[in-house]
């Protein structure tokens, strides 16, 4: 997982990152905002919101992927996998793109389910990674 | 219990995790990110939620230890955290590029942790840049925060003793400060 | 503590040649403290007694003793007190007997603070013996400048049978040397409790340098210094970057040495540095000096009649320092005290409130309020009992502190 330039200053991934949102809003029309962040809390590619919230929310995203994976480690129950936040008119679920370090977070309104959320978020991430890991190759 | 929340704020790598580290009797609950801004601070990895540590004192009282992000696009994390916070100890790396602009910019964001009770500042990394000297730092709280006497110390996050010489200098002057401001009500 | 410290004359050396100087200073440092006349040597025009050329115009306060070094060839001043070159050590101590004899009678018809010192900058200064090589003989190079110096003699005056020291040591018996000086000097490091019980080692030749210190310190002016010590250690000092260097640690250099001597310069700005840098901060080494010195009483230039506060807090983090220290900054950042007062606030005695305010005094680190009507300020004294207390009594006992 060595990354010559940090993903959010790599126009590759960041391209990659924007082909992977435009595919995951097709699929799912309950879809209200997702981003890709660093590990570190620096947003590489966003679907809908501001440039300024698309930055806070990778910066929050960031925090709590963070405080997941503490609880997980005190817990001792290995890696959190994903974080989902339910609201009363919708809720957050965020994933790590595995082998990387990056984070996909979605917001999704209250009409869709979670099974069903959790499934594109697990597939957009996959698709994130195949790309990079082929890039890399 | 009483919980006494002590925040650890400053610019990015100037050792916040590491104080809490020194100070914490408990393993030290950590979020951590790699790294990818080595422009701002060239280490490995840096803080993105929060840093935990705590002092058990005794069976009423616990000092819990709390480091916030030094990088402001957390400073969500800030807002949250000083919440409940009774104290800061601000730590900024001599080395920064312009860390009396730093001491200015943390002042301006948690200066208000004077009034709910006491700040202190410590000076890192002096042993790499030896300037700007604390009288700098002294004068500089003065400008921004007059009538405030804030504690600036040079420290190294590594050593346990300097840091709770920083810790035990917060809390008596918090205490002082309760005890004086009791006694001029008094009198008045 | 049965000692108090002796009272000491400032000399000031204004208009000499280096070569003068530097034999002046020999001399009194050879022989002055066996004649019982200990003088501290600066090159200051407001020193206790001055010795001027007698060829140069030159008129001295009426608080000084003037002295004329009247030149070959040229003739003495009537009525006044000269030496004559060649300079002889025995000319000199019994002049400088006479000066004494001369502001004691003074100080006791007037109530005159008996020392006081000003410094000014000489440029050029002649080298000095610091490897025990006569100043100014066969020293080709000043390769160290020296302004001042001084042979203290630790001469133990018993205290009075109620235990009251010397008017000398009376804050109130000194002006403030709110000026400048040269001469530097070592001390110890204190620290509210811990090492204040063993204060009473301290020679009181170290008060002396305390005072050196002191007045080098308000001078401001660029100065470096050496201080001796009888067993050879040395600490060698640059006040322009505020460090010094000791070969061993302060702690290790001996307290009650009786032969102690400070040799200081004016250098210019951009002179390379005396000490190996960063070398140690010059506040550990007033902090050690400077709580230690005085035994337990103000120091000189303090009045007990004002008050004080602390400009900025110690850096206790390089300063071997007590938990009571925190408590006592914290009381004196906060608002303005006396030494009662700050006995009284930070929990501790008053002897180590006064010993406090000398070294912070000496750090530079405190403001005055000289406003005699400002009410006395009381504190509640800090919970005592057993387990009491607030969280600092808790924590310190938490970390064995």
């Amino acid at each position: 997982m060595t990354e010559q330039v940090s993903a959010h200053k790599d126009p590759v991934v960041i391209a990659f990152a924007n082909e992977v949102l435009d595919g995951f809003s097709d699929v799912c029309r309950s879809l209200r905002y997702a981003t890709f962040l660093t590990d570190d809390g620096f947003e590489v590619a966003s679907i809908a919101g501001d440039e300024k919230q698309n930055r806070r929310v990778a910066s929050m995203a960031s925090s709590m992927q963070a405080l997941g994976d503490a609880v997980a480690k005190d817990l001792r129950i290995g890696g959190a996998e994903y974080i989902i936040i339910a609201a009363e008119t919708g809720y957050v679920i965020q994933m790590r793109v595995p082998e990387h370090a990056m984070v996909l977070a979605a917001h999704f309104d209250a009409a869709e389910t979670v099974g069903k959320a959790l499934s594109v978020v697990r597939l957009a991430a996959s698709n994130m990674r195949t790309l990079v890991r082929d890039k890399a190759a | 219990m009483a919980e006494h929340v002590i925040l650890f704020a400053g610019p990015m790598g100037a050792g916040k995790t590491t104080a809490i580290e020194s100070l914490s009797e408990i393993e030290t609950i950590r979020t951590e990110a790699t790294n990818t801004d080595r422009e701002t601070a060239d280490k490995d990895t840096t803080t993105v939620a929060l840093d935990y540590g705590e002092i058990t004192v005794s069976d009423e009282d616990k000092v819990r230890l709390y480091g916030v992000p030094g990088q402001r696009r957390f400073n969500f994390m800030w807002t949250i955290l000083k919440e409940r916070a009774v104290g800061l100890i601000l730590l900024v790396n001599n080395d920064a590029a312009d860390p009396i602009e730093e001491l200015d910019a943390f002042l301006e964001e948690f200066g208000e942790l004077h009034e709910k009770g006491g700040i202190v500042v410590c000076v890192t990394r002096s042993d790499v840049a030896p300037t700007p000297y604390l009288d700098k730092y002294a004068e500089r709280i003065r400008e921004v925060m007059p009538g405030r006497m804030i504690p600036v110390f040079t420290a190294d996050a590594r050593n346990a003793d300097q840091m709770r010489t920083a810790l035990m200098s917060l809390i008596a002057n918090i205490e002082m400060t309760a005890m004086i401001a009791g006694n001029q009500e008094r009198a008045a | 503590m049965g000692f108090v410290t002796k009272a000491r004359h400032s000399l000031g050396l204004v208009g000499l040649s280096p070569i003068e100087c530097a034999k002046i200073a020999t001399f009194i440092e050879s022989e002055a403290e066996d004649a019982g006349c200990p003088w501290l040597v600066l090159h200051s025009d407001s020193c206790d007694a001055l010795i001027v050329p007698s060829d140069v115009e030159f008129s001295a306060d009426p608080y000084q003793v003037l002295i004329r070094l009247v030149r070959f060839g040229n003739q003495p001043i009537d009525g006044e007190l000269c030496i004559t070159t060649p300079l002889s050590a025995a000319e000199l101590i019994n002049i400088l007997k006479k000066a004494q004899d001369n502001l004691s009678t003074r100080s006791r018809s007037n109530d005159v603070a008996p020392m006081k010192v000003k410094m000014e900058d000489w440029g050029a200064v002649p080298a000095n013996d610091r490897h025990h090589v006569p100043a100014g003989f066969g020293t080709p190079t000043p390769h160290h400048m020296t302004n001042g110096s001084a042979a203290l003699k630790t001469e133990a005056w018993p205290v009075t049978a109620d235990g009251s020291p010397h008017p000398a040591t009376q804050p109130s018996a000194m002006h403030a040397p709110v000026q400048q000086p040269h001469p530097v000097a070592p001390p110890q490091p204190v620290t509210a409790n811990a090492s204040h019980g063993d204060a009473h080692e301290f020679s009181a030749a170290w008060d002396q340098i305390a005072v050196a210190l002191y007045s080098i310190v308000q001078n401001s002016a660029p100065a470096v210094a050496e201080i001796r010590v009888e067993n050879l250690d040395m600490i060698r000092i640059d006040f322009r970057f505020r460090a010094y260097n000791s070969r061993i640690p302060l702690e290790q250099v001996a307290a009650n040495g009786s032969r102690i001597a400070i040799r200081s310069t004016l250098v210019e700005a951009f002179r390379p540095p005396i000490v190996n840098l960063p070398g140690e901060s010059l506040d550990k080494l007033f902090w050690f000096i400077g709580s230690q010195a005085f035994h337990g009483t103000g120091a000189p230039w303090l009045k007990p009649e004002d008050r004080y506060r602390l400009r900025r807090w110690p850096n206790f983090t390089e300063l071997n320092h007590a938990v009571a220290d925190m408590r006592a900054a914290a009381a004196i950042g906060n608002c303005f005290l006396n030494a009662a007062e700050l006995a009284s606030a930070a929990g501790i005695s008053v002897e180590s409130a006064t010993r406090t305010l000398n070294a912070y005094s000496l750090m530079g680190l405190l403001e005055i309020q000289t406003d005699k009507t400002a009410a006395p300020a009381t504190f509640k004294p800090p919970a005592q009992k057993e387990g009491g207390g607030g969280l600092f009594s808790k924590l310190r006992t938490k970390l064995g502190l």
